[in-house]
């Protein structure tokens, strides 16, 4: 398992230095000085040209790229252009509400979705089954900016008993966790329906069930962790996704989290700060992929690593 | 037998996931009652909301509307210049300028204090107004004039011009004095918490989220009525507008125009409407065809329905008769907009040996509003005078590029004017030519020189005016389409704010009645 495990951290380097490079080369084609875009409009070609000076964009690319490359071996993202402050000291700050709201929407979404996919199975062709399935086309088909802002309008405005936006208080959190967790706790809901019930036609359960053991035990024991599978690659993939930024969802309830950030950042053209985003992204996605895989050994015996 | 118990037990494990699923439903929307809206606390507060966030609280490197806005709170300038026109005295209490014009001297107020008890004095403007010679600031282009500063004695100053520059009033009353002890020591880390002269002291940015101020109880002037002032960065407009409505916001800025019916109807809820000094203009490539046949561009102008465009559109603002927008220094009430007349557009076309043209449009995306339908209304408008045109929507970093190289045949564009002063878009787009339309016009730039030069405001207007008129006849190096409005709702129970056309907008004394 060790073995496995560093022959993934060592693949994760090449993957990150690949990334940085494309980030690096990307922006660079991308037609936008952020040196013109940090003066008034309008202003003259030499005022452009000394800023740009000042902020090293004339060295040739391959220096910059080192130059890089250099600060972030010793921990060193660099600093952004527009705030004028280390970019890993911007990123912290930021990744702390996306996790945190990441986490409360995965973590609710989950206690949602399994509970109500596999009663949705257990009662497929029931009322309860066609409820469950409506809240699942319903979720994945609801835009999160119309989702957010209809919750805003109702819990907000019209009822008064959730704050509209922010972040802080345990209250600022509930709107935004239930627009990014609704299209994740639908898709979890078809997949544990589904799941749940192939899983219950198998011939493990039915001896199980043979063998006298309670169905809740059966049901929650045995079959859940088959049916878990699919479940957490999706969770993992999008817990991934998350921590990238939910930018929509964090535009709309002004959420300070990395999305925002990384959003502002390209639109000005902050080269370092963009560039520095994407790395730490590209590193957590990495990792919670390389979490997920040993996860996989946990719940299905018959997975070996490596 | 059997199978009814194991019914049985499928009906509890179903009922028992189902109670699960509730609770959490429950315990949501519980954890949202128990927490709630704030409770009333003993203080005033008054929360601003606006789109952008402050990012540069250095107050000499930045160009932002909003930056000036929390700089007005926190610092003072010597003088300031009032919505409409008058100068008047702030930290500088009196003021003259020499024969040739290049020597502003300013005598200053006593007994004002910076936050951190640092005395306000001539050692103050000195160290403010020379970081513009040793660093390169974002405002520099206000001060390319200054050649120094002499303290002639504590509450003496002279400002040294490499030349005379009347709009040097404008200028000082967008820059904030430093504490010039604290600057010594601090540098820039001093911004990291900054102290100035003014009525609010500075309490903590919580970046993307808010700005906390406090009133400051010593303050030279006329104390500030509300205990705090909190600046809320919203940029999604829906939130913005649910915020005024829940009463977690006090003032919101930038409010759609479609929200405008919705709002009205609100009896806790007053809309201001008012002018901004900020026009949106088309800027010609004017060096080569078919823009640089001076008919083909009054063609243009000449086609444009802006009537159409402020009333339908845009649903406020007023169409733009000149560079000067209405409330600015220089604004010229013998000029009106163009009105459409396609024959006549078409008749100048034809003078000019085209039957129809095809020219190449470059708008930013996301600066202004209505971009999109503006854009099509123009294109709509130009093509029944036989002018082609074709719309290049970019984004803002990508259209600042080309704009600069001069890549276009025609671009879309705003401008607005800071401290109600147009010097700084004359020169910068007009007589320096920024944006490379090519355009040469010695007369013009003559004109924009003494307006500049002269320190007399009423004299400065005069030559803008000419200018205007220069401009309005030769259609370059741009039209003027329509100037904006800025549209803010309140709460009824906040007063005392002043609107600015440069939406620098004036808080010192707000009040929130109960």
């Amino acid at each position: 398992m060790l073995r496995y495990i560093a022959k993934r951290l060592g693949y994760s380097v090449l993957v990150l230095v690949g990334v940085s490079v494309i980030a690096f080369g990307l922006l660079r084609l991308a037609p936008g000085n952020p040196a013109r875009l940090m003066l008034p409009e309008g202003a003259s070609e030499q005022e452009v040209a000394a800023l740009a000076e000042k902020l090293g964009l004339n060295k040739p690319l391959i220096t910059q790229y080192l130059l890089y490359m250099r600060g972030v071996v010793t921990g060193d993202l660099g600093t952004s252009l527009f705030y004028k402050k280390p970019n890993l000291e911007l990123i912290t700050q930021s990744l702390g509400p996306t996790f945190v709201l990441t986490t409360v929407a995965i973590v609710v979404a989950l206690c949602i979705s399994i509970p109500l996919g596999i009663v949705a199975a257990l009662k497929k062709g029931t009322v309860l089954d066609f409820v469950a399935m409506f809240f699942a086309l319903l979720g994945q088909s609801m835009s999160p900016v119309w989702l957010g802002v209809l919750l805003i309008y109702i819990f907000s405005v019209s009822l008064g008993i959730l704050p509209a936006f922010g972040y802080g208080k345990l209250s600022n959190l509930v709107m935004p966790a239930i627009t990014l967790g609704t299209p994740l706790a639908a898709l979890t809901t078809r997949l544990t329906r589904a799941g749940m019930f192939e899983v219950l036609q198998e011939d493990y359960i039915l001896a199980a069930r043979a063998r006298g053991l309670p169905f809740v035990k059966v049901v929650l024991v045995y079959a859940l962790k088959n049916v878990l599978i699919p479940v957490v690659t999706v969770v993992g993939l999008q817990f991934g996704t998350f921590l990238g930024g939910a930018i929509v969802t964090e535009q709309i309830f002004n959420w300070p989290g990395i999305g925002r950030l990384s959003v502002s950042a390209v639109m000005s053209r902050d080269f370092p700060l963009v560039q520095a985003c994407i790395l730490v992204v590209s590193a957590l996605f990495v990792f919670v992929n390389l979490a997920v895989d040993i996860i996989y050994t946990w719940i299905d015996p018959r997975v070996r690593l490596g | 037998m059997a199978r009814d118990v194991v019914r049985a037990k499928r009906e509890r494990v179903g009922t028992v996931l189902l109670a699960f699923v509730l609770v959490f439903a429950l315990l949501a929307g519980c954890a949202g009652k128990q927490a709630g809206p704030p409770a009333q606390a003993k203080e005033k507060v008054v929360v601003f909301a606006r789109p952008e966030d402050v990012q540069f609280w250095d107050p000499q490197d930045h160009f932002n509307l909003v930056s000036w806005m929390m700089d007005k709170l926190i610092y003072n300038t010597l003088v300031e210049v009032t919505p409409d026109g008058q100068v008047v005295p702030a930290l500088a209490t009196e003021w003259s300028v020499s024969q040739d014009g290049t020597v502003w001297t300013f005598k200053l107020r006593q007994g004002v204090k910076f936050h951190n008890g640092e005395v306000f004095d001539g050692q103050s403007v000195k160290v403010t107004l020379e970081r513009f010679l040793n660093e390169k600031l974002r405002q520099g282009p206000l001060w390319g004039d200054l050649a120094g500063v002499d303290v002639v004695d504590p509450y003496t100053v002279n400002i040294r011009l490499k030349r005379p520059n009347g709009a040097l009033l404008t200028a000082l009353s967008l820059t904030s004095m430093l504490p010039p002890k604290a600057f010594a020591e601090k540098g820039k880390s001093l911004f990291d918490h900054p102290i100035g002269t003014g009525p609010f002291e500075f309490v903590e940015y919580v970046r993307g989220d808010r700005i906390v101020l406090k009133k400051y109880p010593g303050y030279w002037g006329e104390k500030a009525k509300v205990d705090k002032i909190i600046y809320r960065p919203i940029t999604e407009d829906a939130t913005r507008v649910a915020g005024v409505k829940t009463g977690e916001i006090d003032i919101a800025d930038t409010i759609p125009v479609d929200d405008v019916p919705a709002l009205s109807q609100d009896p806790n809820i007053k809309l201001i409407r008012e002018l901004a000094w900020d026009q949106i203009y088309l800027g010609f490539k004017c060096d080569k065809p078919p823009f640089n046949d001076k008919r083909v561009r009054q063609a243009v102008s000449l086609a444009l329905d802006r009537e159409a465009i402020v009333t339908h559109i845009m649903k406020g603002g007023r169409p733009s008769s000149g560079l000067v927008p209405q409330g600015c220094l220089g604004f010229h009430e013998g000029l009106s907009a163009p009105k459409r007349d396609l024959n006549k557009a078409k008749e100048l076309l034809r003078q000019a040996g085209y039957a129809t043209v095809k020219v190449n449009l470059i708008a930013p995306e996301g600066w202004y509003p209505k971009t999109k339908e503006v854009l099509e209304a123009i294109r709509g408008q130009l093509l029944e005078a036989g002018i082609e045109t074709t719309l290049t929507l970019l984004d803002g970093a990508a259209f600042a590029e080309r704009r600069a190289a001069g890549n276009y045949d025609v671009y879309y564009t705003g401008g607005a004017h800071p401290g109600g002063d147009p010097d700084f878009i004359f020169y910068q787009r007009v007589h320096d030519d920024a944006m490379k339309s090519g355009y040469r016009n010695d007369a013009l730039n003559e004109l924009i020189e003494k307006g500049r030069a002269a320190s007399d405001r009423a004299e400065r207007a005069n030559y803008y005016k000419q200018a205007q008129e220069i401009m309005n006849e030769e259609a370059a190096p741009m039209i003027f389409v329509y100037q904006m409005e800025q549209i803010l709702a309140a709460r009824k129970n906040v007063t005392g704010f002043v609107v600015r056309g440069d939406k620098i907008t004036d808080l010192r004394y707000v009040d929130k009645t109960e």
